[in-house]
């Protein structure tokens, strides 16, 4: 079955020309597929410069590829029709970080609803669209009496937000690629907007890309994760195996780091300092390998491919070479597949699945 | 504290009070409009017009800070208290080398010092928030995040202050670093032995970094007590809903949203601000405005559900 969306071997180079120099990888080999049949959550986890608005980007087919390809059921992007195009665009949504950004502020909120309907011919009359507009709007918790006749400003960050995931509901989509939906959005509201995205893709059947820099909220929503650094993956597969027990020094520097909400578990002492020192640095190695605690002298000569730690789980590191390496492209075969519908409640133990050796 | 607009004035900071011992790290959370920078630009008597500070007094040391000189008020600033403002980071001059905006400071208080004693002095502060002395010579977009930040704190700790305010000092910076930078600022100001208020929407972050935390909504402290009984005790029904919106990293889906909207500042509903959100609202909630009272040791709220469970019990 040819997946929906797929990116294999995507790298995304900046910069580089005649006017700018310098090059800066932003995203390197990364191999990505969303199938068409259950719908999945894969959460894209990095800091800021790991690539993950990049991939995001990439996948939306918003900037161009510097290797690699992009395919919409089996077709590169480049090379789809217009009616191809069309339909790609109403497969594939997106959510962005900024819920200001994406509305006009000369019109009403009413306009991103209306929009598309327009451009994609979803309802015949004004008052079917109407009741296409409250249907969505109410699917996602919002009055439409209070919403509609408004101007953007009116709202609040999390309703503007929500009405963005009505609005990617409207063209039901197969696909909602969001980046840092939740990250401007006040604690008490996030919780609305992740279930909103939950519920899309548990009633409606629509997977969801959920890129961001909070791993606690991809850890509440995702089924898989895929944690970048520096626009490469370092470790990926099962969420509770990964922020369960990370394995990559990365992943484990990063959940280390999150302040949690209880003041009898903080901070243990000063994160490790890197092993190896700057010595790293002409880019061939592995590219943490300057700040890991646990480098040698390998992690410099060559960077590690993935290695499969275990049936649900992948790390780029030297430290499991005795696991079997996995390609870049053969990434998704760890991750796990929903059976029932609901995964959330099944809230295994990561300790059953622990990694053998 | 309120701004007045055209439309009437904003409450954005109503009747807080609080008091803060040497050494001390308190921090003041609330979502966004609760007042919480507010609250430092008054301490700081920072606040432009329209706003306006109507009415309270700032005490450090028995001194109160809203009557001083203005003369008096900028020495006192950086001296006595420093502020590391939102995005403090970016406001660092792009075109002047890190010694001469960290000797700026002390300059303008009249410290006098040589060349030589200067670049020891700027040496020795970058040294002591985890930097390399060489950081002094470049500029500001030379260094990362963090690094920007350190020096800001080197900056805010030049005169050895009593009291820190740091509102939001690592909202913008990845978690590896931000506990980098939150670690530097707990070493420095136990050095210092000074007092710290932490201003930020982070529950985790306060977790981590206060001993004392309270908590602001549409411009009130509504509760307030040591860190462990906030967090494992919060009695103020918006402090418990509060932390049950918190997602966890350990298990899934148990973490909700409170229902509704933080009311705007404009226009506050009378009686307590949190009633029309709250789900044990009484009628006295919609008419009498609750005030700050104990409900354990060093701990209070301010809801009439606490007050009536306290009469019943005595």
């Amino acid at each position: 079955m040819t997946a929906l969306l797929e990116a294999r071997h995507v790298t995304k180079i900046f910069g580089g020309g005649l006017i700018k120099r310098r090059r800066t990888l932003a995203l390197e080999d990364f191999s990505l597929s969303i199938g068409s049949g259950q719908p999945s959550i894969t959460g894209v986890v990095g800091e800021s410069g790991s690539g993950k608005t990049t991939m995001a980007r990439l996948l939306l087919g918003l900037e161009s590829l510097t290797r690699g390809d992009v395919l919409y059921k089996g077709k590169d992007l480049r090379q789809l029709s217009r009616t191809e195009w069309h339909a790609f665009r109403r497969d594939v949504q997106a959510i962005f970080q900024d819920p200001f950004e994406v509305y006009n502020s000369f019109y009403k909120v009413d306009h991103v609803l209306t929009t598309p309907i327009a451009k994609f011919r979803l309802a015949s009359s004004k008052q079917e669209s109407r009741a296409l507009i409250e249907e969505v709007l109410q699917a996602v918790g919002l009055r439409p009496e209070d919403t509609l006749g408004r101007y953007p400003h009116q709202l609040s960050g999390g309703q503007r937000q929500r009405v963005m995931v009505a609005r990617a509901l409207l063209l039901m989509p197969k696909l909602i690629i969001a980046d840092e939906p939740v990250s401007m959005i006040d604690a008490s509201l996030r919780a609305t907007v992740l279930d909103n995205l939950r519920q899309l893709n548990e009633e409606f059947g629509i997977s969801l890309i959920y890129i961001t820099h909070d791993l606690t909220t991809a850890y509440q929503i995702s089924d898989n994760i895929i944690v970048l650094y520096s626009g490469s993956v370092t470790e990926a597969g099962d969420v509770e195996l990964v922020v369960g027990q990370p394995r990559h020094p990365y992943t484990q520097l990063l959940i280390g780091s999150i302040p949690l909400p209880d003041p009898n578990r903080r901070w243990s002492d000063e994160a490790p300092a890197s092993a190896l020192g700057k010595q790293a640095g002409d880019g061939l190695g592995c590219k943490f390998a300057d700040r890991c605690p646990q480098a040698f002298s390998l992690c410099l000569e060559k960077a590690p491919p993935l290695f499969q730690t275990n049936q649900h789980r992948a790390a780029a590191c030297y430290l499991y070479q005795d696991h079997s390496p996995i390609r870049p492209e053969e990434m998704d075969k760890v991750f796990v597949r929903r059976t029932a519908p609901s995964r959330m409640q099944a809230g295994q133990p990561p300790d059953s699945l622990a990694d053998a050796g | 504290m309120y701004y007045h607009t055209v439309r009437g004035p904003v409450k954005a900071v109503d009747g807080v009070n609080f008091g803060l011992k040497a050494g001390e790290r308190f921090s003041l959370v609330g979502e966004s409009g609760s007042g919480k920078s507010t609250i430092a630009l008054s301490i700081m008597r920072l606040i432009k017009p329209p706003g306006r500070i109507e009415s309270g007094e700032v005490l450090l040391d028995g001194v109160n800070v809203m009557t001083l000189p203005e003369e008096q008020m900028r020495q006192l600033r950086l001296a006595g208290i420093a502020l590391i403002s939102q995005g403090a980071m970016n406001s660092l001059n792009p075109v002047m080398r890190i010694k001469h905006q960290i000797v700026d400071g002390l300059r303008s208080h009249g410290v006098q010092m040589s060349r030589r004693e200067s670049d020891d002095r700027v040496g020795e502060l970058l040294e002591w928030v985890g930097l390399r002395r060489e950081v002094a010579d470049m500029f500001p977009h030379e260094l990362s995040g963090g690094m920007k930040q350190r020096v800001c704190i080197a900056i805010a700790i030049s005169l050895r202050p009593k009291v820190i305010i740091a509102d939001e000092p690592t909202s913008a910076l990845d978690v590896v670093v931000q506990r980098q930078v939150m670690e530097t600022l707990r070493r420095v100001q136990e050095d210092l032995e000074a007092s710290v208020i932490l201003i930020g929407h982070d529950m985790g972050l306060m977790a981590q970094f206060a001993d004392r935390v309270g908590i602001m909504y549409a411009g009130r402290l509504v509760e307030e007590g040591s860190v462990r009984d906030i967090f494992s005790n919060p009695q103020h029904p918006y402090g418990q809903l509060l932390m049950a919106s918190l997602p966890s990293l350990e298990k899934k889906g148990v973490f909700q949203a409170i229902s509704g909207f933080p009311p705007s500042l404009l226009d506050l509903p009378p009686g307590c601000v949190f009633h029309p959100r709250c789900p044990y609202a009484m009628d006295l909630c919609a008419v009498e405005d609750p005030v700050l009272r104990p409900v354990g040791l060093n701990h209070s709220a301010a809801c009439h559900l606490l007050e009536e469970r306290q009469e019943a019990t005595s």
